[in-house]
């Protein structure tokens, strides 16, 4: 007979260490080590298999061609075998980490359950040897004061030992939570399939639903609002980082937090003192993103993302909702209605008036700025549109339509933009200081080209309609763009650079179709920009030196593609016995775009940009890159690379004036008096390095003639060395002067005339220099 | 007509290592399936049915993919195989109709 059942004890400890330890004791950390074994093998397996198959590509890319190309789709078949080695990697370290707090757990729980149960024993035996020696002499109240102490000493072991248990496992299902976690981060049972799940799936989402909730808490019962309350902002801000990307959790947070606090939270923020207001609001706005993209997880959230769908008395309510949307990614059509409602349709009818007393959004800019932000609200909500291409758009083409929730892009939304394009310009004109709102709309109009997130040749229909509307702007408009919306203008020109080499042969100061003749090679312009309405865009960014640096890169590229499918497809058509002409073509739509950017950067900044010493500073920028940019000892294997790391510089050399009509003065025999002068001129030397460039894409295109090229102008595997590399060796130089003096220049059998690789570059160097004159202008950039 | 060329050496080499990849794949793919857990390896605590599910998952996931992985390889590997030999036999049949390699050098310059 025992004094009482182990079930009996735990009632009365309000602990079951038995029940505790059957739970963990039917884990098997030696299974789930296995487990982690396998996800490892796997990983390392699988890396092998990448690398082995990307071997294997290459092998195979060189063993089969037709065409010069090919068959096979290498990059449809990596994408269908390459497996994430990485996440079987990382999931093997996920599971080690739970074994071993498994084991942990395990162990404890065993070694505290023996225990107890030895202690038991003993106090058993007590109860049995007292009752066999004195015990059954005593009166029955006797009998039960010793039993209920012993009873008594049972329960306190039960419930130390049984606590002990506790805290084990609890420990460990932080651990299995912490895991659960990551496997959904790597995309294992990610949150949004969890309503699909029950059990344990549902109780994971309650358990961050109420962390969520617990946080957001912390904020709303916090009404200090001095150095403690933005202590806790800051602090909350930790706990929740984490979480921000998750649906349920972002939700259930604001969702908690209400409409009203979580329009105040960036003035609160401020007001309370917080020297990190700037980190924080990033989090809280991402955070805030995801709850809105995700408002049917909670029941409150939707109210929440409805408060910001409402035109707000003032300025401050509009900053302080405008802050709120800095960071995170929202629905576009919910951006788009938001912008509208809080400062584009009030600005649309009021224009600088605003909510009656301006745009100022905060009690001064300095606050604002100290979390990274303007302190005009219409700039504000501005900017925030740039971080969204369809809302950028939707808000662009319907701002002040008079219906703030219709948010639909019109049929033909060219007037709309048009009117819009020029408010924000104009605007920002006015107030050009500090320069706020140039930098908003620059944001935008970059969002809404596709500048960000679409490439040139391949950009959307609704990208291309607002694109299209803001060249044609940019006629009357340019005068109004300021300095900080420079480097967004550029990236836009940038974007669409083919466009502006597909409209060198159009006339006037409006976009125009391509005509289907007159195709630049490889190119895939969606419509054509007259070099005069080129002119008139470049010169938003002309003699900003950033923003010209982001043009020329990408003009510096499309002009090497160009180039070389026009090489490609000249040898193709001399190949077939007909005419060739596309390298001819492609230099001078490219021609044309940089006597547009030529022309913008004299009309700005002066003939300057064209003298002596440019031409110097550029050659002298080549030579740099080539020495920074080239490891040691390794110059001849750079194939090609300085096109891929300096296309600005490449670009910068061929828009270079001076240059122009020196290109083939390759009359001097190599070795004379005359030869040495050209070296020792500088525009010689930038003319040297653009036909350079030239030569070497006619030979990596296979075009006839350059398989004479000399092998010391060649690197190991048949790419021609660089430019900076031949141009800032005498010896190079010399041997290139000689094979353009001579072997470029000797008749090629059946090529026909005008078809060597001398004759080719010179044609094309002239259609350059013709069409570069042409969109440039005259000495003062200005058309005639 | 296209025109193709061959280097039946470089062919053989990728499918070597086309063939190494689906080894290895294979491996990955054997070594996950053959690592199914059964029971509650996690123990019977709050949330280790949710976390045995979702590396269930992540096993099944991987095992598929790399299953698929070795069977693409493998076929890279018959294909650039069969490829070479294929070139090997173009290139006999070429040389016997059009035995002057003078001319044919000459063909290829003049591209």
């Amino acid at each position: 007979m025992t004094i009482l059942s182990n079930a009996q004890l735990a009632e009365l400890a309000g602990v079951d260490p038995w029940v505790l330890h059957a739970k963990i004791a039917v884990a098997d950390p030696a299974q789930v080590e296995s487990l982690a074994a396998a996800f490892y093998k796997a990983g390392g397996n699988m890396a092998q298999a990448n690398t082995d198959q990307q071997r294997s590509a290459t092998y195979r890319r060189q063993g089969y061609s037709a065409d010069g190309t090919s068959p096979i789709d290498f990059d449809a078949e990596a994408k269908a075998t390459v497996a994430a080695p990485e996440n079987l990697k990382q999931i093997g370290k996920i599971l080690d980490g739970v074994a071993t707090d498994l084991s942990g757990a395990m162990s404890t729980a065993e070694s505290e359950v023996s225990t107890l149960e030895q202690e038991l024993s003993a106090i058993e035996t007590r109860w049995t040897t007292f009752m066999q020696s004195i015990g059954h002499h005593l009166p029955p109240d006797d009998q039960a004061a010793e039993r209920q102490g012993l009873i008594d000493e049972a329960v306190t072991r039960v419930k130390a030992h049984g606590s002990i248990i506790d805290a084990s496992i609890k420990k460990y299902e932080e651990t299995i939570f912490g895991a659960q976690k990551s496997m959904s981060d790597l995309g294992y049972v990610p949150p949004a399939t969890l309503d699909d799940l029950y059990g344990d799936g549902a109780e994971y989402v309650k358990q961050l639903q109420e962390t969520a909730k617990a946080a957001a808490d912390k904020l709303k019962n916090n009404h200090s609002l001095d150095e403690n309350w933005a202590k806790a902002a800051h602090e909350v801000a930790g706990e929740v980082a984490p979480y921000m990307n998750d649906p349920y959790f972002a939700s259930a947070f604001y969702g908690e937090l209400g409409p009203q606090m979580t329009q105040m939270l960036p003035s609160l923020m401020y007001e309370s003192g917080s020297h990190t207001t700037a980190a924080d609001l990033r989090t809280y706005s991402h955070m805030f993103g995801t709850a809105v993209t995700n408002a049917g997880k909670d029941s409150h959230m939707q109210d929440v993302a409805d408060s910001f769908l409402h035109t707000p008395q003032e300025a401050a309510t509009s900053w302080n909702r405008g802050a709120m949307v800095s960071n995170g990614d929202f629905p576009p059509d919910w951006l788009a209605k938001a912008a509208r409602y809080n400062a584009l349709d009030t600005f649309a009818d009021k224009g600088a008036e605003g909510f009656g007393m301006g745009w100022q959004g905060t009690p001064n800019g300095s606050e604002a700025y100290d979390m990274g932000l303007s302190s005009d609200a219409l700039a504000l909500w501005t900017k925030d549109l740039g971080q969204n291409p369809v809302a950028a758009r939707e808000a662009l083409a319907t701002m002040g339509n008079g219906h703030p929730d219709d948010v639909r892009i019109p049929a033909d939304p060219s007037a709309a933009y048009h009117t819009n394009i020029h408010k924000l310009m104009e605007y920002g004109e006015q107030n050009g200081y500090p320069g706020d709102v140039s930098d908003a709309y620059g944001s935008a109009f970059a969002a809404a080209s596709g500048a960000n997130d679409e490439h040139d040749g391949a950009h959307s229909a609704d990208a291309v309609a607002f694109t299209k509307a803001l060249f044609n702007d940019m006629h009357d408009d340019n005068g109004l763009s300021q300095p900080n919306a420079a480097h967004y203008m550029a990236k836009i020109a940038g974007s669409y650079v083919q466009e502006l080499a597909a409209g060198n042969d159009l006339e006037g100061t409006s976009v125009g179709g391509v005509d289907a003749h007159g195709l630049v090679p490889g190119d895939h312009a969606a419509f054509g920009v007259p070099p005069e309405l080129a002119k008139e865009f470049m010169k938003t960014f002309a003699g900003n030196a950033e923003a010209t640096q982001i043009f020329d890169s990408a003009a510096g590229e499309a002009a090497h593609h160009a180039m070389l499918a026009g090489a490609q497809q000249d040898t193709v058509l001399l190949h077939d016995g007909k005419s060739a002409y596309g390298f001819n073509t492609a230099a001078q739509a490219y021609g044309s775009v940089a006597g547009s950017e030529n022309g913008a950067a004299i009309q700005v900044v002066g003939k300057q940009v064209e003298d002596e010493e440019h031409a110097q500073e550029s050659m002298r920028k080549l030579l740099s890159w080539g020495v920074d940019l080239i490891p040691g000892g390794k110059i001849a294997e750079d194939v090609g690379g300085l096109v891929a790391k300096a296309p600005d510089t490449l670009w910068d050399i061929a828009k270079h004036v001076s240059n122009i009509g020196l290109e083939h003065e390759y009359g001097a025999a190599p070795g004379s008096a005359e030869q040495l002068a050209h070296f020792k001129d500088a525009s010689y030397e930038s003319a040297m390095a653009s036909d350079y460039e030239r030569t070497a894409i006619l030979h990596d295109a296979g075009y006839p003639g350059t398989d004479h090229i000399p092998d010391e102008l060649l690197t190991s595997d048949g790419h021609m060395v660089d430019a900076a590399t031949v141009m800032k060796n005498e010896q190079l130089r010399e041997a290139y002067y000689a094979y353009m003096h001579e072997g470029a220049n000797a008749p090629q059998g059946s090529l026909g005339h005008g078809a060597s690789v001398y004759e080719v570059t010179k044609n094309a160097s002239g259609r350059f220099a013709a069409a570069y004159q042409g969109a440039k202008g005259n000495d003062e950039g200005v058309s005639e | 007509m296209p025109d193709m060329e061959y280097n039946t050496g470089e062919l053989r080499t990728g499918a070597k290592h086309a063939d190494a990849a689906a080894e290895s794949a294979d491996q990955a793919a054997a070594t996950l399936k053959g690592s199914s857990g059964s029971g509650s390896p996690f123990g019977d605590v709050s949330g280790a049915s949710a976390l045995h599910g979702a590396v269930g998952s992540a096993q099944q996931h991987h095992a598929v993919g790399a299953d698929t992985a070795s069977k693409n390889m493998s076929t890279a590997a018959t294909r650039a195989s069969g490829t070479a030999d294929l070139g090997d036999d173009n290139t006999d049949e070429t040389t016997r109709l059009a035995p002057r390699a003078e001319q044919a050098g000459d063909v290829a310059k003049g591209m």
